[in-house]
């Protein structure tokens, strides 16, 4: 039972990891239809951030991290600006084209070895309730992906920003036609979008000690796959398709009997291709209309 | 040639989809509180002209003057904030969003914020739905009380001229009255009116006049009284 | 002459790849093989043409088809002597098989298909992002499996001692071959009735196209194409390891095929030619090259950079590729 609970605790840690994730690629695929590979690379910035900061007290640190993520986020709305009608197979190669240089210039710049990040390391004691042993990383994890996204759900929602933003995502053309200024718009849903990044970036620098060239691409793949299998067209849908991703994740991989561990990711792969043929919208969304040919 | 008074100067227009010209010299005028219709048989490119008009498809060539200043190539979010409203064929309201918050986004292109209140009164009373549904989901809402939201979304950004692509497209009869009848009130305020239409008689008679389109050319101006000349009105559609 | 003008947008791009192995034989021993490297690889990008170029649909998975034919030809022809040593787990008709080099490579054309069409089944009925995802879903398995499933893969271990049969006239003839069938699929009845269903399902449809039943073919052939692709590379290698058919070389194909321009066999062939000869020439620069009165001596991990920045630029202006997703047209005048 014991065991199960904590599997639990761990999956929801990497369940609310995956649900920020998947709200920045959600905000990023609503505002711009950019299906943005190289937004692992803002975690990634971030980690170096940290690691190059090691001398300054955590909250500057936390700053810096802030700023050089979301200048970034910025530098990259500008990047990708010509994309905006392009088909979503350029999209995807040019996204990945940026991910694959950015982390090569990381590969030049810093090496390969890693930098170490020493961020907050105390967090990643345990502390025992009963006979389950929870780390303080994993419950800081939790509580700031319940917040963070609650947060966003309000900003979207209750402020004329939040209702730009959506009215873009929505129908773009008719948003500018009722004078939304949709280039302020986008560049806010990469701010917001880098905002996320970066709370990523300091809440997997706990547990990882160092920066390395493809900190944060590793978790964009999986995240990505949980935005479609949520389902790509809302915010909401596919912020919890990559909670489902992280969820999944964890739970089979504590689960999952030893031997067959290895083919974790077989068996969750596997998974998301019966959601797909089942449910090609996503899984979130209502009825089974075949998969729009929005693509 | 140019009347400095005119809200709206059309010169020249030429839309082209690829090389498939959509619009082919097009020039119309439109003066302060006027209401011009444009009427004309499908496909005759008089949705491109007016989406054109607002920044939306890009011009090949000719001029679009909004009170004597050129928005040829001015994006939409500008244009709209020049006085000019579009209700896009179709409605396009923002159908998971409630009533209140499509209303929201119509006063994003306000010239001032002073009178809001005042202006939002007056969108109420010509379509009580607004106030009525205001936290209703809109694309819970009908037909004709989607086509009242998207004009009272327009009105809203207090415009000087609102071009209407098909407001009656898909309507009853009878919800296409109450329409006609706050467009009248809209008239009486000052507002300028570009109406296009499939229903041709109504906006015959509605407009000051009314222009056909075939081709996308215009090819000839009606009044009021010719709304009941069905010699004419054939002629004009299929001649 | 008029032979010549209707098949131009198949003789023309052999001509080019024969151009390309030709100077390639008259380069040192070290190039050479970046030479077959970038003859092999276009025959794997034009086997991605075959389906994603007609169907409009991305498909991430692909490459598991190149793996499958890699490791079916190279486990097919690794001696079996040497085999049960190394892989204590396989089983043991694997084990104890060797055959030839050609059959080997008709043995990875059969893996290709069987394994694309069993695939094909179930996800020829996803369109856009879910075909996407789906494929790419695939990929992942493919790996996994053959990275932990040591019955039948090398698993982490590299599989070694792979005849290297794959010279000039094997890579040529290969790739040569592969665009006479990426050029054949695309103008027979199913290439234009599955392009048909890309460009306008309804009316297709309405028209009796199957979409489902020509998206499967198109995958089964391109499964094909790509298995045998697969034979090429592992004979080239003489060497396989799992990662080496995984993720870099899916992106790096589909990039080449993104870049040359999806919708012709000239962009595939384009697409692939530009970015590995590129790649070639920034690998040669790392080591220090002379082009004529230049010399390049580029850091160390700049190749990788400055691909990437290549590809980038070269999307952002050009969104459709570099052909546009046309053919190459016929360089003479109509005759009067």
């Amino acid at each position: 039972m014991t065991t199960l609970f904590q599997a639990l605790v761990d999956a929801l840690a990497l369940g609310a990891l995956f649900a920020l994730v998947a709200m920045g690629l959600g905000l990023m695929f609503g505002v711009m239809r950019l299906i943005n590979f190289a937004y692992g690379e803002l975690i990634t910035a971030g980690a170096y951030a940290l690691a190059l900061t090691g001398g300054l007290s955590t909250w500057a640190r936390v700053g810096v991290a802030f700023a050089v993520v979301t200048v970034m986020a910025l530098l990259m709305d500008v990047v990708f600006r010509p994309l905006r009608s392009a088909t979503p197979a350029a999209m995807l190669v040019a996204t990945f084209a940026l991910s694959f240089l950015l982390q090569n210039v990381a590969v030049v710049v810093f090496g390969t070895r890693g930098n170490a990040i020493g961020f907050l390391p105390e967090l990643n004691q345990a502390i025992s309730i009963g006979d389950v042993k929870i780390r303080w990383v994993t419950i800081v994890s939790i509580v700031t992906g319940a917040v963070l996204l609650s947060l966003m759900a309000l900003l979207l929602s209750r402020t004329t920003i939040g209702l730009q933003i959506r009215a873009a995502a929505a129908d773009f053309q008719t948003a500018r036609m009722l004078g939304v200024r949709t280039n302020r718009v986008v560049a806010m849903a990469f701010v917001l979008a880098g905002g996320l990044a970066a709370t990523v970036t300091l809440v997997l620098a706990v547990q990882r000690p160092l920066a390395t060239p493809t900190f944060g691409f590793m978790i964009v793949i999986p995240a990505l796959v949980g935005v479609v299998v949520g389902g790509m067209n809302r915010l909401v849908t596919a912020t919890f398709g990559g909670f489902v991703i992280g969820m999944a994740t964890g739970l089979l991989g504590n689960l999952l009997p030893s031997g067959s561990r290895v083919f974790l990711n077989s068996a969750l792969f596997a998974l998301v291709i019966i959601v797909l043929l089942v449910k090609p919208n996503g899984l979130f969304v209502p009825g089974r209309a075949p998969a729009g040919e929005r693509l | 040639m140019t009347e400095p008074s005119a809200i709206l100067e059309v010169d020249h227009l030429e839309v082209r989809h690829g090389t498939v010209p959509a619009v082919l010299d097009i020039s119309l005028t439109i003066n302060p509180g006027e209401v011009v219709g444009v009427i004309g048989p499908n496909g005759a490119g008089k949705s491109t002209t007016l989406n054109s008009i607002m920044g939306l498809t890009k011009a090949s060539s000719g001029d679009v003057r909004l009170r004597g200043q050129s928005i040829v190539g001015m994006t939409p979010e500008k244009i709209s904030r020049l006085g000019l409203a579009l209700v896009p064929e179709r409605r396009h309201i923002f159908g998971e969003f409630t009533v209140e918050e499509n209303m929201r986004l119509g006063t994003m292109a306000r010239r001032s914020s002073d009178g809001l209140d005042e202006d939002l009164q007056w969108v109420q009373t010509l379509f009580p739905i607004v106030k009525e549904f205001s936290k209703r989901i809109a694309g819970h809402l009908s037909g004709g009380q989607q086509q009242q939201l998207a004009i009272a979304r327009a009105l809203v950004s207090k415009p000087d001229l609102i071009l209407l692509d098909e407001p009656t497209l898909g309507l009853a009869p009878s919800v296409v009255t109450v329409l006609f009848d706050a467009l009248a009130e809209v008239r009486k305020s000052g507002v300028a009116i570009l109406i296009v239409e499939q229903r041709a008689q109504q906006a015959i008679a509605f407009a000051d006049r009314t222009h056909v389109m075939r081709d996308g050319r215009l090819t000839m101006s009606l009044r009021p009284e010719d709304a009941t000349d069905t010699e004419r009105l054939t002629a004009a559609y299929f001649g | 002459m008029k032979f010549l003008r209707r098949y131009w947008s198949l003789i023309g791009p052999s001509l080019v790849v024969l151009g390309v192995a030709i100077v390639g034989t008259f380069t040192s021993d070290s190039l050479q093989l970046q030479f077959l490297s970038v003859l092999v690889t276009t025959t794997i990008v034009v086997s991605l043409h075959v389906f994603i170029g007609n169907s409009g649909v991305i498909s991430f998975g692909h490459i598991s088809f190149v793996a499958v034919g890699a490791f079916a030809a190279g486990i097919s022809t690794v001696p079996a002597d040497v085999k049960p040593g190394t892989f204590p787990e396989m089983l043991p008709f694997l084990a104890n098989l060797e055959i030839g080099n050609l059959p080997s490579l008709l043995l990875a054309a059969i893996a290709g298909a069987t394994y694309a069409f069993f695939v094909g089944v179930p996800l020829m009925r996803l369109s856009g992002l879910a075909a996407g995802i789906a494929t790419f879903a695939v990929l992942i398995i493919t790996n996994n499996v053959f990275r932990n499933w040591e019955a039948i893969g090398p698993g982490a271990k590299t599989l070694l001692l792979i005849p290297e049969t794959t010279g000039f006239i094997q890579a040529t003839l290969g790739l040569i071959i592969v665009m006479m069938a990426a050029f054949a699929y695309q103008r027979s009845r199913h290439g234009r009735m599955l392009r048909a269903g890309r460009e306008d399902p309804p009316a297709a449809r309405s028209s009796g196209v199957h979409i489902y039943r020509q998206r499967l073919w198109a995958f089964t052939l391109s499964g094909l194409l790509a298995g045998f692709g697969g034979g090429l590379l592992v004979h080239l290698l003489g060497s396989l390891t799992t990662q080496q058919v995984f993720l870099d070389l899916t992106f790096i194909t589909l990039a080449m095929l993104v870049i040359g321009g999806i919708g012709s066999l000239w962009g595939a062939v384009v697409g692939a030619l530009f970015i590995a000869g590129l790649n070639s020439l920034l690998f040669n620069a790392e080591n220090g090259i002379e082009i004529g009165a230049l010399q390049l001596d580029l850091p160390t991990g700049s190749r990788l950079v400055i691909l990437g920045l290549v590809m980038l630029l070269v999307l952002l202006f050009r969104p459709d590729g570099i052909t546009r997703g046309r053919e190459l047209t016929w360089p003479f005048r109509a005759s009067p």
